[in-house]
């Protein structure tokens, strides 16, 4: 195996493999970086062009666009607050607070260093923990993925404002936008309010483009400021974040792990990921309060979750055939336009592509790397455009990026809807972290129940189904450990803070 | 302070509107199609009268709030912005999209800036708005191919 691996990393570093393989990664980076347009469409739009390429080639081409993509969503989540992609979501938490304290260099570096680190771990995982962890992901049935979604909603207590009762009800609230569409068991539609093409569903990405992008359009053209920050570009700022960066190998590991695991479950994905990733970071963090108002550890979790499930999504695809995501659906696409048949035997008959492809993963993160540096010197002059030409550049750009997911005009209603809508929650307290969160999740979770609720009628109890698997009882644990530790934590915190002020009383005050 | 308290009662009946028409909407499910739903608007609607309860009864309401500096808010620019935006996305299919950017580019960019117009002040952002277009066409048009919305122009 060693033998040929060291050949697959020979071939990916041909000269022209190389080549093709950057232009792939800044192609990514850009379609990561415009609001709407995703990862998947960004493969889906390069697939035809890989048909005259060699297979290896034409499969690098399209890793390294992806793994640029996933990247590009923290650009513009990063500087306008916007994330790019549904997976940059949990960027904008401390990303664009960043930005705002004039140190959008920084979170732009941090970002592409954390971006670099976790696709590396995920791709180690891929190369040396395929099969097991495809096994394990098979394990994850409807009842698993109910658990695990309900674990993802309790990250809303990390990401509501102010009030955890208006957080919980925006959280609440996308899990009901996630119900308008289809019934998932008679097919018959529910909660359209008499709007018949609410049949097709909210469909995340205008939903997201409208509750990130618009309420920031408007802010921007309601205050007089002529820019969205001050920046300056500082003097050896490069040297500095990186060093910075590295220094933080327990967040980065903890959270390209967690990235790793999220990523190949079917159904999950880069956005779940990050949120997750982002709540136990936060979790474990010593300054838990500084979370959303511009704390690094922030970018850094969230970048090097998203970016470990760009190998971690091959798994189940290259393993077993199973596309675990859309992207990966779209890659299977392109395995087979190749001739190449995804599963047990890729390893075996067609091991020199198969593993040319999964060592070119790893020199793509190193382009990755140095392209990304080169870029975010051109990226972080977006701040200084003035407001009265972003704010309706980005409303611009909010409206094709809709647009362009399906062709469907009504994509761009809903966003308008969910912006405007966003804008005022906005305004009385309500983040639109939660309200996303929700609606990813929601799927998942009303998919897991209504599928497990199904499969009891085949004989197994509900009990059984959702309380007696190991992977439920580590997920209800976990659900459990999620909840109960804030408020240990806060607990705590007020002990010692009573006992601070009590040492810090003045004597003659001690019994009134 | 006051005012905040006035918001969360004003949100909570919303919160509770909506419950009520998802709710009165759950009457043509079929079970177990009807579980999650009705457990979810439950939920919504129990946080509603939890938000209630809080907004009416709870004293030391919005101390936190007091501590931030309030935003500087141009009421007449936030009502611009939004019905700005309601028309351009309005026009898009009716015009085409490029037609429209355009004009919306040209005119959010004027009347935000606070110069006196003038024929040079106009120049700047006409020629920004038509070099963005062409960006954009540039990108999506002729390199992704992706499809703009059309309408009677471009």
């Amino acid at each position: 195996m060693l033998g040929e691996l060291l050949n697959g990393l020979l071939t990916s570093l041909n000269i022209s493999t190389l080549l093709i393989m950057s232009l792939a990664t800044m192609a990514g980076i850009i379609v990561g970086t415009l609001p709407g347009l995703s990862a998947t469409m960004g493969v889906a739009l390069l697939v035809p062009l890989t048909f005259g390429m060699d297979p290896a080639t034409g499969l690098l081409a399209l890793g390294s666009l992806y793994t640029g993509a996933m990247f590009g969503g923290a650009n513009s989540a990063i500087l306008i607050n916007t994330p790019g992609t549904p997976a940059a979501v949990a960027t904008t938490f401390d990303g664009y607070p960043l930005t705002q304290k004039g140190e959008a260099d920084k979170a732009l570096i941090t970002a592409l260093l954390a971006s670099v680190v976790g696709g590396i771990v995920g791709t180690i995982f891929l190369i040396f923990l395929s099969t097991p962890l495809a096994n394990f992901a098979l394990g994850f049935g409807p009842p698993e993925n109910f658990w695990l979604a309900v674990f993802g909603l309790t990250i809303i207590g990390s990401l509501a404002g102010r009030s955890i009762t208006k957080g919980l009800i925006g959280g609440i609230f996308g899990l009901m936008l996630a119900l308008i569409g289809m019934d998932p068991v008679s097919g018959s539609t529910r909660f359209t309010f008499g709007f018949y093409s609410l049949i097709e569903g909210i469909n995340l990405l205008p939903a997201m483009i409208g509750f990130f992008s618009i309420p920031q359009v408007i802010k921007m053209m309601e205050q007089k400021d002529k820019y969205i920050a001050k920046y300056e570009e500082r003097k050896g700022i490069y040297r500095k974040t990186i060093i910075e960066t590295l220094k933080k190998p327990v967040v980065l590991l903890r959270s390209s792990l967690i990235g790793t695991f999220v990523g190949m479950l079917p159904g999950a994905g880069g956005n779940v990921a990050g949120f997750v990733a982002y709540n136990e970071t936060k979790r474990f963090s010593k300054k838990p309060k500084e979370f959303g108002k511009g704390n690094i550890d922030g970018v850094v979790t969230s970048e090097s979750a998203n970016n470990a499930t760009v190998s971690s999504s091959l798994i189940p695809l290259l393993t077993l055939g199973i596309p675990g995501s859309p992207v990966a659906a779209v890659l299977l696409g392109g395995l087979l336009i190749h001739g190449l048949k995804p599963g047990a035997k890729l390893f075996t008959e067609s091991s020199g592509v198969a593993y040319t492809f999964i060592m070119g993963l790893l020199v793509a993160n190193v382009l990755l790397l140095l392209l990304g540096l080169l870029g975010t010197r051109f990226f972080v002059k977006a701040i200084a455009i003035p407001v009265h030409y972003l704010a309706p550049i980005i409303g611009v750009l909010a409206v094709i990026g809709s647009y362009s997911i399906r062709n469907s005009m009504l994509d761009v209603f809903v966003m308008l809807g969910c912006g405007i809508l966003g804008y005022f929650a906005l305004k009385v307290d309500i983040p639109p972290g939660p309200i996303v969160l929700g609606l990813v999740l929601g799927v998942i979770a009303e998919n897991g129940f209504v599928l497990s609720a199904l499969l009891s009628k085949t004989g197994t109890s509900m009990f059984t189904l959702f309380f007696t698997s190991p992977i439920c009882i580590v997920l209800i644990l976990l659900t459990a450990l999620s909840l109960i530790t804030p408020l240990l934590l806060n607990m705590r915190g007020r002990k010692k803070e009573n006992d601070n002020t009590e040492v810090d009383k003045p004597i003659q005050n001690i019994g009134g | 302070m006051q005012k905040e308290r006035v918001q969360d009662i004003v949100v909570s009946i919303i919160v509770l509107a909506i419950s009520f028409l998802f709710y009165i909407n759950t009457k043509t499910l079929t079970p177990p199609a009807d579980i999650f739903p009705k457990v979810v608007i439950g939920i919504f609607s129990i946080l509603g009268v939890i938000l209630l309860v809080k907004a009416i009864f709870y004293r030391k309401y919005g101390e936190e709030a007091d501590e931030e500096t309030p935003e500087k808010v141009d009421m007449k620019r936030r009502w611009f912005s939004i019905t700005g935006l309601l028309a351009y996305i309005f026009l898009v299919p009716i015009l085409g999209f490029y037609v429209t950017s355009g004009i919306y580019l040209v005119l959010v960019s004027i009347s935000l800036n606070d110069e006196k117009i003038s024929v040079k002040s106009l120049v700047k952002p006409i020629t920004i708005a038509s070099l963005v277009m062409l960006a954009l066409y540039g990108t999506f048009t002729v390199f992704l191919r992706v499809p703009v919305p059309g309408g009677i122009f471009i």
